[in-house]
């Protein structure tokens, strides 16, 4: 069953912390929503549960795999968009894909068909030859967020819906109901 | 994570930053430009054969007031000049009619320099004392100064040799003209390279440029790689990807040394075909130098890219190093030159054993043996750098 898990999690920049003492599990198929005020630590929380920060004190665990220690083990089944990640502007949705794909160790025919089948889900099968460079966001998005359907046990997303249209937000949530 | 999956992952990303340098139209025609131009200008400005110096304005001042209404010493040295000079085209010679005018027009910038004929020449020589010339210079412009010097110089020294071979043969009938140089110049200097052929100031600089080129690919290529990946975003694709932060800086390192090698290679190609440059030692070893030059710069280009808060800063930084390394580790001119607290410095500089070693390889054509302390030098400042900059680029990626 997949899990989070946070213990005694904290990150503190000089003086200033981050998140103090963090001790959350989560476990099951479930979506869950991480609420707080601006500057409360919620972004925090997810880049030291993507190893994109090193934690000032305490553990953070996937499926029970400490993040940071051993951060391949924890993130094989583990999809994030953490602020505001970019694809490279050169790169086509598929290429960046298959690069996605061949770093997560799948193999090349089965990475082929999950692409096909996730490019299918947001509805990007026209653009999969396209360069990203030339996407609006609300695409660039659509194309994160195929990254997303590669099959992971748990995806952690950052306002996945910042800055898109009302019909770019409905999209999104469309897609995490999934 | 074996060994294995680090270097295909590493592999990934330095084929994904060699797609996207590939994909950057104007970025490529820059990084094949920029090597061509720099070989080009000095190609054609200090080229590898022929005389260097041609078609210098020189202006001629005879102020001889003879001896016994005679100026044949001075005619003869006029006469004999301007066949030297038909021969070799070093000068285009005008007549002044003083020094004060020869200096004016110096002053003008109409002429590089002149030669003065004192007024007492013909009567010394023909009182058997030695004739004065005088070579008037432009000092404004030391280089030119020097080469008309010691153009003149010359010109002056065949000029006096066969005056004085006349002398002897008229003295003494019996001395043919081979016993007569003989007599007047007893030794003679035979100067002989380590290599055959002959060398030129381009031969000494495309070694350098080589060792330079590689050296500006990769330390500003590096922040480029790096910084700018920080600043859009895409670098955090990486990091939250399971894949080993070593793999992601070797990946770097790897981009960059084809990048480097790119620039590299050109350079190679044109000193080669294009200016004549010939290759004495093994080009295995040059290709070897150019890899080892990389790796020596790359751990200084990730320490600083790391230090630096964004892409411009680094940038900032990669030119105020670049700057200096480029005069102080002898690609343009010979560290011998230098003081010996500037030579000081140079010796500290990796650039000065890249290029030091790449010259040795190329034109004097040295193997291994000979090029070993440059080597040892690039190898230890390469490692110590790479185990500097490995916890500093990781410090950097999860702070």
């Amino acid at each position: 069953m997949p899990q989070i898990e946070a213990v005694n999690l904290s990150k503190r920049y000089g003086t200033f912390a981050a998140l103090s003492s963090l001790n959350l599990r989560i476990e099951g198929s479930k979506c869950v929503g991480y609420l707080g005020p601006n500057g409360s630590g919620k972004t925090t929380t997810l880049k030291l549960f993507t190893d994109m920060i090193r934690a000032s004190e305490g553990k953070a665990l996937i499926n029970g795999v400490p993040v940071h220690e051993n951060k391949r083990m924890a993130l094989e089944h583990y999809g994030a968009l953490i602020e505001s990640p970019e694809i490279y502007p050169s790169f086509t949705p598929k290429e960046a894909l298959s690069m996605t794909a061949e770093i997560r160790g799948v193999p090349r025919e089965e990475g082929a068909k999950r692409i096909e089948e996730a490019v299918a889900e947001v509805k990007m099968e026209e653009w999969i030859d396209k360069k990203v460079g030339k996407f609006s966001k609300g695409m660039k998005q659509r194309a994160l967020a195929a990254a997303l359907l590669s099959d992971p046990d748990v995806v952690l997303l950052d306002e996945p819906t910042t800055g898109l249209d009302p019909r770019g937000m409905s999209e999104v949530r469309e897609l995490l109901s999934l | 994570m074996t060994a294995k999956t680090l270097l295909s992952h590493s592999f990934r990303i330095a084929g994904k930053d060699l797609t996207e340098l590939f994909r950057n139209r104007l970025g490529l025609v820059m990084l094949v430009l920029m090597p061509i131009f720099m070989m080009s200008m000095v190609g054609f400005i200090y080229p590898s054969s022929g005389s260097t110096v041609s078609n210098l304005p020189i202006a001629l001042v005879n102020e001889d007031r003879g001896y016994w209404n005679s100026t044949i010493p001075s005619q003869t040295l006029v006469t004999l000049l301007q066949q030297i000079n038909s021969k070799t085209g070093m000068m285009v010679l005008s007549n002044a009619s003083r020094v004060d005018d020869l200096k004016s027009l110096v002053q003008k910038g109409d002429i590089d320099g002149g030669i003065v004929i004192p007024g007492n020449f013909s009567a010394s020589i023909m009182n058997g004392e030695q004739g004065t010339l005088i070579i008037v210079t432009d000092q404004s412009n030391p280089q030119i100064s020097a080469t008309i010097q010691a153009v003149l110089s010359s010109v002056f020294d065949q000029l006096g040799t066969a005056l004085a071979q006349q002398k002897v043969q008229s003295l003494n009938p019996a001395v043919n003209a081979s016993n007569s140089l003989a007599i007047v110049k007893p030794y003679k200097v035979q100067t002989e390279g380590v290599v055959s052929g002959d060398t030129s100031y381009f031969n000494f600089i495309a070694p350098g440029i080589m060792a330079m080129t590689v050296m500006m690919s990769v330390m500003t290529g590096l922040p480029v790689a790096i910084s700018q990946e920080k600043e859009i975003g895409t670098l955090d694709g990486m990091m939250v990807a399971p894949i080993n932060r070593l793999s992601i800086i070797l990946g770097k390192t790897l981009g960059q040394t084809a990048r480097g090698l790119i620039q590299g290679v050109l350079i190679l190609v044109l000193s080669v075909g294009l200016f004549g440059v010939v290759i004495q030692g093994s080009i295995v070893l040059v290709f070897g130098l150019l890899l080892l030059g990389v790796f020596s710069f790359v751990g200084l280009g990730i320490v600083i890219t790391s230090v630096a808060k964004d892409q411009e800063t680094a940038q900032m930084m990669m030119m105020t190093l670049m700057f200096p390394m480029m005069f102080l580790s002898g690609v343009f001119f010979p560290i011998q030159q230098m003081p010996w607290y500037m030579q000081t410095i140079s010796k500290m500089l990796p650039l000065t054993y890249a290029s030091q070693a790449l010259r040795k390889v190329m034109v004097l054509g040295a193997g291994i043996p000979a090029i070993s302390a440059e080597l040892t030098i690039l190898i230890v400042f390469g490692v110590v750098m790479t185990a500097i900059a490995l916890p500093v680029f990781r410090r950097m990626m999860t702070r």
